[in-house]
């Protein structure tokens, strides 16, 4: 590339750099991307990229007059890279096209390869959102484990590490109140959790719920076509990291699915809550008595 | 299902999450490197290190507590410091242990493994990182420097530190002369943001490239598929979480909340993964290549990658 182009370009990168960063900070599409302890980072990370486009842009012509000695006192040193066409091919064009196309949720395609977990130990830091709820689990309930949703269990019916124990005189009630139409509002990761907890799921039985998630259809576990998943993705710290899991429900033959409710997309269901023994183990299902398609949560992959 | 399914909207959130997650612990490192060209005298680093090249590494191997980097943001530091004339052997074992042994990867690590022996997995992390890089570090020792740097950092390296470990004697007449020139904060300040400003595009340049691998693994391989067939065997689970520590390319400050979730491996699979990665992954493969040879990186890789792995084998099969 000419002498114009490498001297121009570096802060051309840097400003599509900080731009996109603070695009996505300041729009609240970060929330899709990274966990929240992460975001202000963004931007910070954008304002201060964006200075430094302007640093490179305003002393662009200071910069050429000036001769490097062997200490570099003058920060004009540039590697052989920038004057490569590889240079704006590798850290214009990715960004851009990811940044200018990208959806801000994950298709069916992510969860076939990734494996959806149906057990609460997939979600990290489950039961520690539960002992905020829930002080009376806070003494004895041990934190969450997780487990690698593709390896099959060597027992199910065993009770092994990540099955919290028995936990007595749970005060679910008290944080898990009926709205005014008389349904609890439950997140997919409070039902897989109280599947695994007896005194939990106790208290949610037969309770009217309203449960929100991104609809699939179960290929699985699904003898007469009546059932469908509610999927919810958590991440730890990025979506790259987020892991899916899914709750069953099970509908009437008279409720059909609405045309609006498509795969993936968001779904409200209104149902009650059971946990019946499937394959030796309880499992939450709903039984549905409404399903709605729904706009997406402002936070759709945290607990 | 087929073990590869590419879908480019799956591909690019991660892709993109993975650079946001990462630029800003880029941009840290490369600020501190253009603040280490700027302000740092040449002759503060030979002041630090101890004469000994054992106590030397071993105290690079635990500057990461007072210097915490992640792996993407520690290679122009340490880049800028060879240039500043840091022996080599001690730049390559803080190049290795700083992503690891820091307060930030320490409470990562104990708040990821909450539940599962957190204080244990902490120490052993930690452990096994100073061990490999104090070990490879003397490792280095042994070569040339010419078959470890690349030849145009190998150029611009400052004499000064030359006298170390029984190099050729100070020539620095020069430098001693610029030395003295003493710019005003501004122009200081101004040169660092610059430096960091390049350094961050030459290292962004394999970010990106590692950001993409580890997203086109992140979302096209099929889990289920690859992994299920390797977590029942010691060797092959902890190599095969070496690998795929490898591929992922994490971040140290984050790569604990990964590794707990691989709840089916064994510890020291476990470990291989949280040792290895911020040491040697794709990303950093690419990424050493600006400050090493090709076939140097290449035995670093290789060294790397069977050491840990047998080192966190033995650890597991020595512990009651």
């Amino acid at each position: 590339m000419n002498p114009k182009a490498t001297s121009v370009l570096p802060p051309i990168v840097l400003l599509e750099w900080g731009g996109v960063l603070l695009y996505f900070h300041l729009s609240g599409r970060i929330n899709a991307f990274l966990h929240p302890s992460f975001r202000l980072n963004v931007l910070l990370a954008g304002i201060v990229l964006s200075l430094c486009a302007l640093t490179l842009l305003v002393t662009r012509k200071q910069s050429a007059m000036c001769e490097c000695g062997p200490a570099g006192n003058c920060g004009d040193r540039r590697a052989p890279l920038v004057s490569s066409w590889l240079f704006p091919l590798m850290l214009l064009l990715p960004l851009g096209i990811a940044a200018s196309f990208t959806r801000d949720s994950f298709g069916a395609n992510f969860l076939a390869t990734r494996g959806v977990a149906d057990h609460a130990s997939a979600i990290p830091g489950l039961a520690e959102k539960f002992k905020k709820n829930l002080p009376s689990l806070a003494q004895t309930a041990p934190a969450a484990q997780i487990i690698e949703p593709g390896l099959p269990e060597a027992n199910p019916s065993a009770p092994t590490g990540n099955n919290p124990p028995a936990v007595e005189d749970v005060n679910a009630e008290n944080f898990f109140k009926p709205d005014a139409s008389g349904n609890i509002k439950v997140n997919v990761g409070d039902l897989l959790y109280a599947a695994q907890e007896p005194s939990l799921s106790a208290t949610f039985v037969n309770k009217s719920a309203e449960v929100v998630g991104q609809f699939m259809p179960a290929k699985t576990n699904n003898p007469d076509g009546s059932r469908f998943k509610l999927v919810r993705l958590f991440m730890t710290c990025c979506a790259a990291d987020a892991q899916p899991v899914s709750l069953l429900v099970e509908r009437a033959a008279d409720l059909p699915i609405p045309a609006g409710v498509s795969e993936m997309g968001w779904t409200k269901v209104v149902g009650d809550i059971t946990f019946p023994l499937e394959n030796g183990r309880a499992t939450a299902i709903i039984r549905a008595r409404k399903i709605e398609p729904v706009s997406p949560p402002e936070e759709t992959m945290l607990y | 299902m087929d073990w590869f399914s590419f879908n480019f909207h799956d591909f690019s959130i991660s892709f993109l999450s993975i650079l946001f997650e990462a630029v800003p612990y880029l941009l840290l490192g490369t600020l501190l490197s253009g603040l280490i060209d700027a302000f740092l005298p040449a002759q503060a680093l030979e002041r630090w290190l101890p004469r000994s090249p054992a106590l030397a590494i071993g105290v690079a191997g635990l500057i990461g507590f007072f210097l915490p980097m992640c792996e993407c943001g520690v290679i122009p530091v340490v880049r800028r410091m060879l240039r500043k004339g840091l022996p080599i052997a001690p730049a390559v074992t803080y190049l290795l242990a700083s992503p690891i042994i820091n307060p930030v990867v320490a409470l990562s690590t104990y708040a990821a493994f909450r539940g599962q022996d957190p204080a244990t997995v902490l120490a052993f992390r930690m452990l096994l990182a100073f061990v490999i890089a104090c070990l490879f570090g003397a490792v280095v020792l042994q070569f040339r420097k010419s078959e470890i740097l690349l030849p145009d950092l190998l150029a611009q390296r400052s004499p000064r530190m030359g006298n170390l470990f029984g190099n050729a004697p100070v020539e620095a007449a020069t430098l001693e002369s610029l030395d003295e020139i003493r710019p005003s904060l501004g122009s200081r300040l101004l040169a660092a943001l610059r430096t960091a400003s390049y350094d961050f595009l030459d290292v962004a340049f394999y970010l990106v490239l590692g950001s993409m691998l580890a997203a086109v693994f992140n979302t096209a391989i099929n889990r289920e598929q690859v992994i299920v067939p390797l977590a029942s065997n010691l060797w092959l689970a902890t190599y095969s979480l070496e690998g795929l520590a490898v591929l992922l390319s994490l971040c140290s400050t984050s790569d604990a909340f990964i590794a707990a979730n691989f709840v089916a491996f064994p510890l020291a699979a476990k470990l291989a993964f949280m040792v290895l990665g911020p040491m040697m992954d794709v990303k950093l493969f690419l990424m050493y290549g600006l400050i090493f040879q090709k076939r140097f990186t290449i035995f670093m890789a290789a060294s790397l990658f069977i050491g840990v792995g047998l080192l966190c084998i033995f650890l597991s099969q020595t512990l009651p």
